[in-house]
């Protein structure tokens, strides 16, 4: 079978800087894949080319059997691709379960506008509810997102990507600022969708998470693929430790503690 | 509130920069931190732990004069941070308080020569620029870029570069390690280290990557649902790190699983 | 050639002007986000004591409790009148910015334009209270003997103003590149807890830029009253030019500023002289319309459809609140409506009827602005296209009534989308600005032209009958004016159209609009259409205005361009956000405050303000941005809600949610901070 996300060749180009750098990478159905590097590496770019908020210098991007490098933002979206950004973008001023609902209804514009005369009040959704209970966000679902901690507005995020039940969710660092409970109930989440049958494509800096819950691991540096493969081999790979881990003991210990153990 | 070995608390002879008695301070008049007793000294690295939620930012945002106090009394490099609302910042960082906020609080429309140039606050003396980049060599290349293009880790390194530039007394940093590589945290974390050694800069800071914080700082502060629960030398707190931990989990908004199913 | 090249430089005058302007524009905006509406009428102070001060020898002080004037010498010398001129200008300056842009520094974009035009409305008043509104002439200050050039003859003083104008911009553009001052500006308009944790004042930065902001405008408008007539409309009026050069340099960038201020001038005297040169050209309008429909495509075409990384979000206003026992409120109020139509006789009953009328217009608002965020700073174009196209087919084509103004709201619709097409890809300011001069490329295209529109006679309307039943406000006999069949007739309309908008705010394109307002990215991630749906909103905003269009047609039973200049428009916008601009209910309060409403006509006829009204009203707009960020709906929903929660507990004020702190004390530091970016 082929990849569920492939990405062939693709460059991304910012005044004539190569951010992303004929890069080909692929994401297996039902996986966890990794993306690491330093920072600066492209990793935010890349996320940006396949859910279409930058265009593509060149290249190509098949997801789910067919090239969508030309479909607006919105209409990769519908195709089951979702995202959440490394700065929140959350819609402030509207509730947590208000924040689901929009990303749930993944209405045309169409068929949201003939809803007007339908008048069907803002009926609650299974699906939101489910992802608001499995975020642990229920207690806080009418409370204004900005209301909110920084963790519980960084799992708003994620279930916001997770409730329209996407065929691929990619995370932008979503344990960035985390507390080591807050962490917890992300990797949990993390491991259900995945059995749930949702590829996750993970950014992270936690290695204690990505080495983890990722099967597959491909590794940024300078806009290209500097390695890739389990998160055995990645660790142990020289390159990548020098470019990103530092020494290989001390990142793994580093790591799994920064992940939950506190003072280790 | 817990002491670990309170005779090592604290450098000695170092000038003391920040003294906070019995403050309570919060957002719109409501409290958020209760009476908090803080001293950092020159040279010092201070961690402020715990988990989100527990008052963290809300201390280092008071201390920096951007949100009033509401009880008690802060003394910064020797002078009292005034309880009236903000307006007072700008008087604090000219006396030389370096914070840098967790959104790094940099201009995005504006060039990271242009940034930096900002970072020479009136009436202090300058840092010499070349030095400060020598620190953060990924910089050098992007000095004509616009902030708002930059990654989320070098605009760190920008921010943390900006506030160097006013040759601060004291650092006060939030979520430093936020977004960064795990080389980079290292090694920011040692430059910090050095700053404090080599200038007698007092550093305060707030961070997630708890053994990472511990080991370079000299001592650490643990909050937990506003009060000061723990207090002690890094080296104490990161040895007997079940301290630590019941300080932690007690006040973990969600799920008590989290940290044991690894 | 040749015969094009002496207009083109003829109009370096009026461009340099404009230039200046624009640039003064651009210093406020950078200095404090605002957008100062007000840049002609602060010049239009200045020049008058200027021209007074040579004239008389008076110096004139607008300030409660001073003597109104100084004798100060018969003869003032030129240049110690243009000394104390230029100090007034920069106290005037000043005090703008203490007394209504600092109290608004953290209010959302839309508060500071409604403060600006509240400053414009309260200075030209003063103008008009102090100085009359007679036309002054000012003896010419640059010498305009004619130089010959390139073998025409260019009275020297366009050149002059002209190398003035580029020098000031170079001159502005090194200030706020190379001077720490510059940097410290531009730095604090996008982050003011950043300028304050690096040791600066945000405060004194601001008013300094105020004061030369000030200072500019005045010197400009003393330059420019010599080349035209001195009288309060004339100066006010400059603002629309002025704002295009600035738009032409986004609101940033003082060359590009000054050289679209040059080029607006020389456009218009080009176009002048193309009119006189080829027959078949409209005799009006073309002058003032093209450039701005130029800068409108200019604009558009170097925008993106989503906003990149790294992008600054400005302020919003609060987000609108969810409609609550909609159909038993809209009861009550068709019921008091009517009562009020069938109690209140002649002047209070076309007042109620005017209001009706205006808070369909903030109806058309409140979508656009309230529901997606999108300043639209030309709704009364949209209306205006409405009442023509009524006119044209209903007296024209015969097309019956209700089918006429039904269609003619569909025409305003797609104008709606014709200018929202371009507004894609411009946002805040920017946006608002865009919408100024696409509303003022039609008034002065398709409105000013008497071949489509008959001009100040204006066209007429026939009258609305249905079913045998006359809804016209005047009748057959004109016994009891205003009719109450056709204030029936108008609160129908706008019972209708508000249930319409508070369902629109209930279902899934309001929640969509909702998440296009708060979060394009965060939108467009969510699998919405971000461009789909502005449109449906700029179409759906445009189609309510268009039916306002047609009712004012049906109020006066003819339509002519005043009522449909970019001044009403600019007073809707700012009315509609004193009312409430996030809810239906704010829509209705804003309609009973514009001037004709019930609101003024119950002043006027009980305390007799007379000509004090354009002053009240002007610092009543100027108070309200201030006071209120919600309008005033907003302020009595907040006001009911802290009442009640007192009835039912009391002692217990504050709700805590989630963690126990890092919230909102965190969230407004980090939102002035701007958060990281990605």
């Amino acid at each position: 079978m082929s990849p569920l996300l492939a990405l062939t060749d693709v460059t991304v180009t910012f005044g004539g800087v190569h951010a992303v750098d004929h890069v080909s990478l692929d994401v297996e159905h039902g996986s966890m894949t990794g993306l690491i590097g330093p920072n600066g590496a492209g990793k935010t770019t890349l996320i940006d080319a396949v859910t279409g908020f930058v265009e593509l210098a060149s290249g190509r991007i098949d997801f789910d059997g067919s090239s969508i490098e030309r479909l607006p933002a919105h209409r990769r979206s519908w195709r089951g691709l979702a995202r959440t950004f490394q700065s929140l973008e959350l819609l402030e001023d509207l509730t947590v379960r208000e924040n689901l609902t929009v990303a749930a209804e993944m209405a045309p514009w169409w068929s949201a506008l003939a809803s007007v005369a339908r008048r069907k009040a803002a009926q609650r959704s299974e699906a939101v509810e489910i992802v608001l209970a499995s975020a642990g966000l229920a207690r806080v679902a009418d409370v204004v997102v900005t209301e909110l901690s920084h963790g519980q507005r960084k799992l708003v995020t994620v279930a916001r990507a997770l409730v329209a039940r996407p065929k691929l969710v990619i995370l932008d660092e979503p344990a960035a600022g985390l507390d080591s409970g807050e962490r917890g109930v992300l990797r949990r989440l993390l491991v259900e969708t995945v059995e749930g049958g949702t590829t996750i494509l993970l950014v992270d800096h936690d290695m204690g998470l990505v080495l983890e819950v990722c099967d597959t691991i491909w590794v940024l540096d300078f806009g290209s693929v500097l390695s890739a493969g389990p998160p055995g081999e990645v660790r142990k790979d020289p390159r990548v430790i020098e470019a990103y881990l530092g020494l290989a003991e001390e990142a793994a210990a580093d790591g799994i503690e920064g992940d939950g153990h506190g003072a280790g | 509130m817990g002491r670990v070995d309170a005779a090592a608390g604290g450098r000695t002879g170092g000038e003391v920069l920040l003294v906070t008695r019995g403050l309570t301070g919060g957002y719109g008049g409501v409290p958020a931190v209760f009476d908090l007793d803080i001293e950092i000294s020159a040279g010092e690295v201070v961690a402020l732990l715990g988990p989100n939620g527990a008052g963290k930012t809300t201390t280092l945002l008071t201390v920096a004069g951007l949100l009033p106090s509401l009880a008690g009394e802060i003394s910064v490099l020797g002078e009292p941070v005034g309880r009236r609302r903000s307006g007072r910042a700008h008087r604090v960082a000219r006396r030389g308080l370096a914070f840098v906020p967790e959104g790094t609080a940099l201009f995005f429309d504006l060039t990271v020569r242009e940034n930096l140039r900002l970072g020479f606050v009136p009436g202090r003396r300058r840092a010499d620029l070349e030095g400060v980049l020598d620190r953060f060599p990924a910089l050098q290349d992007l000095l004509g870029r616009k902030a708002g293009l930059l990654s989320g880790g070098e605009q760190r390194m920008l921010g943390l570069a900006r506030a160097l530039l006013s040759r601060p007394r004291l650092l006060v940093l939030d979520e430093l390690s936020l977004g960064l590589a795990p080389l980079l945290v290292k090694q920011l974390l040692m430059s910090l280290r050095e700053i404090a050694d080599g200038t007698g800069t007092g550093i305060m800071l707030v961070e997630q990557q708890v053994s990472m914080a511990l080991a370079a700082a000299d001592r650490a502060y643990v909050l937990s649902g506003g009060r000061l629960v723990l207090e002690g030398p890094a080296t104490e707190l990161a040895a007997r790190h079940e301290l630590l931990e019941t300080s932690y989990l007690g006040e973990v908004a969600f799920g008590q699983d989290g940290p044991e199913e690894t | 050639m040749e015969t094009f090249l002496a207009p083109l430089l003829l109009g370096l005058g009026s461009g340099a002007v404009y230039a200046l302007f624009g640039s003064g524009v651009v210093l406020t905006y950078r200095a404090s986000g605002v957008v100062n509406f007000a840049v002609g009428a602060m010049a239009m102070c200045t020049t008058f004591v200027f021209a007074e001060l040579r004239s008389s020898g008076d110096l004139h002080l607008p300030v409660p409790g001073l003597p109104s004037q100084i004798h100060l010498a018969d003869e003032v010398p030129f240049l110690v009148a243009l000394i104390i001129s230029l100090a007034f200008a920069a106290l005037l300056g000043l005090v703008s910015y203490l007394l209504v842009f600092r109290p608004l520094l953290h209010a959302s974009a839309l508060a500071k334009v409604v403060g600006a035009v509240g400053l414009m409305i309260t200075l030209q008043a003063f103008v008009v209270l102090r100085f009359g509104s007679a036309t002054l002439g000012v003896a010419p200050i640059l010498p305009s003997e004619p130089v010959e050039l390139l073998g025409m003859n260019i009275p020297r003083d366009r050149i002059y103003l002209a190398v003035l104008a580029v020098l000031l911009g170079v001159g502005l553009w090194a200030l706020y590149r190379f001077t720490a001052f510059g940097l410290a500006t531009r730095a604090s308009a996008e982050n003011e807890t950043g300028i304050v944790l690096l040791g600066r004042s945000r405060n004194l930065l601001a008013a300094l830029n105020w004061t030369l902001a000030g200072v500019l405008s005045g010197a400009a408008g003393i330059l420019l009253a010599p080349l035209t007539l001195l009288d309060p409309g004339t100066f006010t009026l400059l603002v629309v030019p002025a704002l295009g050069a600035a738009l032409i340099g986004r609101f940033s960038r003082f060359g590009l500023t000054v050289a679209g201020g040059l080029a607006l001038g020389m456009a218009q005297a080009g176009i002048i002289k193309l009119q006189a040169s080829v027959s078949w050209l409209p005799r009006v309008g073309l002058r003032e319309g093209i450039p701005f429909l130029v800068i409108l495509v200019v604009v558009a075409l170097g925008g993106r459809v989503l906003p990149s990384r790294g992008a600054i979000v400005e302020r919003r206003a609060p987000q609108p609140p969810q409609p609550r026992r909609v159909l038993a409120s809209t009861g009550v109020l068709v019921a008091l409506g009517a009562a009020g139509l069938f109690i209140l006789q002649g002047s209070y009953r076309a007042a109620l009827i005017a209001s009706l009328i205006a808070a369909l217009v903030c109806l058309s608002l409140v979508v656009l602005t309230g529901f997606v965020g999108q300043i639209s700073l030309g709704q009364m174009a949209f209306a205006g296209i409405a009442g023509f196209a009524l006119s044209k087919l209903g007296e024209g084509v015969g097309i019956p009534f209700p089918l006429a103004p039904l269609l003619a709201a569909c025409i305003a619709a797609l104008a709606g989308l014709a200018v929202g097409v371009p507004a894609l890809r411009v946002r805040g300011v920017n946006l608002a600005i865009a919408t100024l001069a696409a509303a003022v490329a039609i008034e002065e295209l398709v409105f000013k032209n008497p071949d489509l529109t008959g001009g100040f006679e204006g066209s007429k309307v026939p009258l609305p009958h249905l079913w045998g039943l006359d809804l016209s406000i005047g009748g057959e006999s004109s016994a009891a004016y205003p009719r109450v069949a056709f204030g029936i007739f108008a609160l129908v309309v706008v019972a209708l159209v508000g249930l319409g908008v508070a369902n629109l705010r209930r279902s899934t394109i309001g929640r969509q609009m909702l998440a296009v307002r708060a979060n394009e990215r965060a939108a467009a991630a969510a699998g919405i259409d971000v461009a789909a749906t502005k449109l449906v909103a700029f179409g759906i905003s445009a189609f309510i205005a268009g039916m306002a269009g047609a009712m004012i047609g049906y109020q006066f039973s003819r339509v002519s361009f005043t009522s449909f200049s970019v001044f009403a428009s600019l007073t809707f916008v700012a009315v509609a956000f004193i009312g409430g601009i996030n809810r239906v209910s704010g829509a209705l309060i804003g309609g009973l405050l514009v001037a004709n409403g019930l609101l003024f006509t119950v002043l006027e006829e009980w305390a007799g303000l007379g000509k004090y009204q354009l002053m009240v009203s002007g610092i009543g707009l100027i108070v309200a941005a201030a006071l209120w960020p919600e309008g005033i709906a907003g302020a009595i929903g907040s006001g009911w809600a802290r009442l009640r929660s007192l009835i039912k507990a009391p002692g217990s004020t504050v709700v805590e949610v989630g963690a126990a702190d890092d919230t909102g004390a965190q969230r407004e530091v980090q939102r002035e901070s701007a958060a990281s970016p990605h």
